[in-house]
């Protein structure tokens, strides 16, 4: 998906409002236009990224007058640039941005009120001309003619699904199991490429083609292909067009598992833009969210972990709705051990606070140790014990992990362990040459081991 | 809404060492020759023949209620 750039929304700016765009920069609040524009960006679906422009802009209010109608044009050009359009009723979008105005409509109702009404641009053009991939187009064609076969000006979505089954070399035969049984392309060219007539499409047809953007835009995909109008297919409610002896949730797995694989490479920026997504709903998930996403050298098993803990929670759901994420993120491992919903988002947080403390270097903790020799009792002293412990929480988050088989919740064991750290800092006497952390294992362990033990009778 | 807003810009070293030569040689602010910068990259966007076209298409396609939107300002 392509999003609006600064510029852009500058020259909508300037047209709305007759003010030259060097006036217009001095006018604008810049940082927060480039805010609101970074917050709609893929991986939004488009109707999303529209949604949110909108509303932000409302919310922005950048211009004397006009700040409504620049509203709707950048989310409208969003949505342009991408090869889509909505038809929007006039009525009731002025109703709507009165209601985002008062602060009674979110971007999540905008974005549900966008929905339907988003399509493709007919004739195709621009972006979504320049993505579709070669058995896309081979299909399209092949839709065209069945149409005009049948008469109709237009292709309806069972021409498009006909059109994919008779395409027969991409991954939307294979799904239909209609491989192998390639058909000439009669008055198109023989060579899969773009046709030279650009098809037209009923409105059926084209709300088909946005939702395999969609599906694109989810999966990490720049190309949109065979594979992704099947699925514009099904998710369009035209199921009932398979072939006799097709089931569409079979047919719908093989589409999906013959998907190319997703783009690993932004995890961070996808957590990031999910976090954007959930500020209006929910503001301290998205803010949980935002650490995680900022904590690029974390390893997954630690995401999982800390993601784990919002389980049945808005923002687990939120996760799990990326599919590329929720895929790298592994499933499995997503859906596994139900535990105490409270635990989990204590722990989950704990963790996210001390993810920025690291252990203290050989000299660091040197230096520490001499200031608290000088004199045990000084404010100097007092405050290097204070740092031992907080560059060791790491430790007893991965002492009291070892004893999680007992039963106990974690949370409970890395306090009992943090008062053994706590201990180990007090009873510390670097003149004994000893390093720190080899003394606090034992007082972690000492004071765990307390915590696990049952009382006595 | 009005008023001048600060912008903090990042710029390599290369790019800001270069912008400060141009200021310097036009014997104008910095801040003056950015937003000159900006309004000239904002006019190359508005004579940008897709951008028209598709600034014509979105204003016939959305009229009414760019109209009905006016009425109320």
């Amino acid at each position: 998906m392509r999003g609006l750039d600064l510029a852009g929304f500058v020259a909508l700016a300037a047209e709305v409002s007759e003010v030259e765009p060097i006036k217009l920069i001095e006018l604008l609040d810049t940082n927060g236009v480039e805010e609101l524009l970074a917050g709609a960006q893929v991986p939004l679906l488009p109707h999303e990224a529209a949604a949110t422009l909108l509303v932000g802009t409302i919310a922005l209010n950048p211009l004397p007058t006009g700040s409504h109608r620049l509203a709707v044009l950048a989310a409208a050009h969003l949505l342009a640039v991408n090869g889509l359009g909505a038809d929007l009723d006039p009525d009731a979008t002025r109703e709507l941005l009165a209601g985002v105005a008062a602060g009674r409509v979110d971007v999540a109702s905008v974005t549900a009120w966008l929905d339907p009404l988003v399509s493709a641009l007919d004739p195709l053009e621009g972006e979504l001309r320049r993505r579709l991939s070669a058995d896309a187009w081979r299909a399209i064609g092949l839709a065209d003619l069945r149409a005009d076969r049948h008469g109709r000006r237009e292709a309806t979505p069972a021409d498009l699904l006909m059109g994919l089954f008779r395409e027969g070399t991409g991954p939307a035969a294979r799904a239909l199991g209609s491989d192998g049984q390639a058909m000439a392309l009669t008055g198109h060219s023989a060579r899969p490429q773009v046709p030279q007539r650009v098809p037209a499409f009923t409105g059926e047809t084209r709300k088909v083609l946005e939702l395999a953007f969609r599906v694109a835009t989810e999966q990490g995909h720049r190309q949109i292909g065979g594979g992704h109008l099947l699925l514009g297919v099904l998710d369009g409610g035209h199921a009932g067009v398979l072939p006799d002896g097709l089931d569409a949730a079979h047919v719908r797995r093989r589409a999906l598992d013959l998907l190319p694989p997703e783009d690993e490479s932004d995890l961070a920026g996808r957590l990031a833009r999910i976090a954007s997504r959930l500020r209006t709903v929910d503001p301290g998930a998205a803010a949980e969210l935002e650490e995680v996403a900022d904590l690029q050298r974390i390893s997954l098993d630690r995401i999982v972990e800390i993601i784990r803990a919002w389980r049945g929670e808005i923002l687990l759901d939120a996760v799990a709705a990326d599919p590329v994420v929720h895929r790298l993120l592994g499933a499995g491992r997503l859906d596994t051990e139900p535990a105490d919903a409270l635990q989990q988002r204590l722990l989950a947080k704990y963790l996210a606070d001390i993810a920025d403390q690291t252990q203290l270097t050989d000299d660091q903790e040197r230096e520490l140790a001499e200031s608290i020799c000088a004199d045990s009792t000084s404010r100097r002293a007092a405050e290097g014990r204070r740092r031992l412990v907080e560059s060791n929480l790491h430790l007893v988050v991965t002492i009291a992990r070892t004893y999680h088989p007992s039963g106990v919740p974690l949370l409970q064991l890395i306090q009992a362990g943090n008062v053994g750290l706590m201990r180990a800092a007090e009873h510390f006497d670097p003149s004994k040459g000893d390093r720190f952390r080899t003394s606090a294992i034992s007082w972690i362990r000492r004071s765990i081991l307390e915590a696990v033990s049952p009382p006595p009778d | 809404v009005g008023g001048t807003k600060n912008i903090l810009l990042r710029l390599d070293s290369e790019l800001a060492e270069r912008l400060g030569a141009v200021a310097q040689v036009e014997g104008r602010p910095v801040s003056g020759v950015v937003r000159d910068a900006i309004a000239r990259y904002v006019d190359e966007r508005r004579q940008d023949p897709e951008f028209r076209r598709q600034l014509r298409d979105s204003l016939s396609r959305h009229a009414d209620v760019l109209r009905l939107l006016a009425d109320d300002e």
